[in-house]
């Protein structure tokens, strides 16, 4: 029976390697790259992990580009018009 | 039987989606274009204008805090509307808007008498202001009691106004069939 190392709440789980199959340089080029996705995979896991950890997410607004006061005049004008809709036949 | 009301009486600082703001000042920017900072002394003109305006912006995201400006649209009597668009006065046309014919338009019932439809409010969703909370906040109390559309008038209007956003227009249509 094969053994695993399984993390509590991982979606990656690692199979133990058996050892007494024979080496070659396609099985040592594929051990290579999975441990290598492995790797890349928890890396994403825990950063999933920290996300869904924080219960209430805050939208901070991003930052202004740039800043810099004008003077204004306000004049009131009264009350602004509606904007005139054209109709089917018109 | 007597018709439901489509508004509730509020008074409080606490804004919704759906609350009337009667007579707000919008200002109307007229920028150059060659506008910079290096310039301090510079002075712009801005027209203030004053409207009737509904809150747009989703109740949660105002009660939560996670918006710094309030989307709203203008609302008007419908006399008002017709002055500028007097093909509305033809027998009809009115009709048309409430039965959501015209696209971008929302028939809102009276505050005072639901049963009367020439008491009845027109929202133009092609309008769309975007105005600091605070502003629209401080500006709500001032007025003291205001009108809140109701629920399910408040969530009718609020599909009416996603549908008008997010409509499509294709470049050719299935031809019609006879």
């Amino acid at each position: 029976m094969k053994s695993r190392n399984i993390h509590r709440n991982s979606v990656l789980v690692m199979e133990a390697t058996p050892t007494t199959q024979p080496r070659s340089i396609e099985r040592e080029t594929l051990m290579k790259n999975i441990q290598e996705i492995s790797q890349k995979l928890t890396l994403t896991e825990k950063r999933l992990e920290v996300i869904s950890e924080e219960d209430d997410m805050i939208y901070s607004p991003g930052p202004a580009k740039l800043t810099f006061v004008v003077k204004a005049r306000y004049r009131f004008t009264g009350r602004m018009e509606p904007l005139p809709y054209s109709l089917d036949d018109e | 039987m007597k018709m439901k009301s489509f508004w509730s009486r509020v008074n409080e600082s606490g804004l919704r989606q759906g609350d009337y703001i009667h007579g707000c000042n919008l200002p109307i920017f007229t920028l150059p274009s060659a506008l910079d900072q290096q310039s301090p002394d510079f002075t712009i003109d801005v027209e203030m204008k004053q409207k009737d305006l509904i809150i747009l912006t989703q109740s949660c995201d105002l009660e939560n805090k996670k918006v710094r400006f309030v989307t709203l649209c203008p609302l008007y009597a419908l006399p008002d509307f017709e002055i500028t668009t007097p093909g509305l006065l033809r027998k009809g046309e009115w009709e048309k808007v409430r039965q959501g014919r015209y696209e971008g338009l929302h028939l809102l019932g009276s505050p005072f008498d639901p049963e009367d439809n020439r008491g009845a409010l027109v929202v133009d969703f092609r309008e769309i202001h975007s105005l600091p909370i605070e502003y629209i906040s401080s500006y709500a109390m001032e007025l003291g009691d205001r009108w809140r559309l109701k629920s399910p008038f408040l969530e009718h209007f609020s599909q009416s106004f996603a549908r008008s956003f997010m409509r499509v227009g294709l470049p050719s249509a299935i031809p019609k069939f006879n």
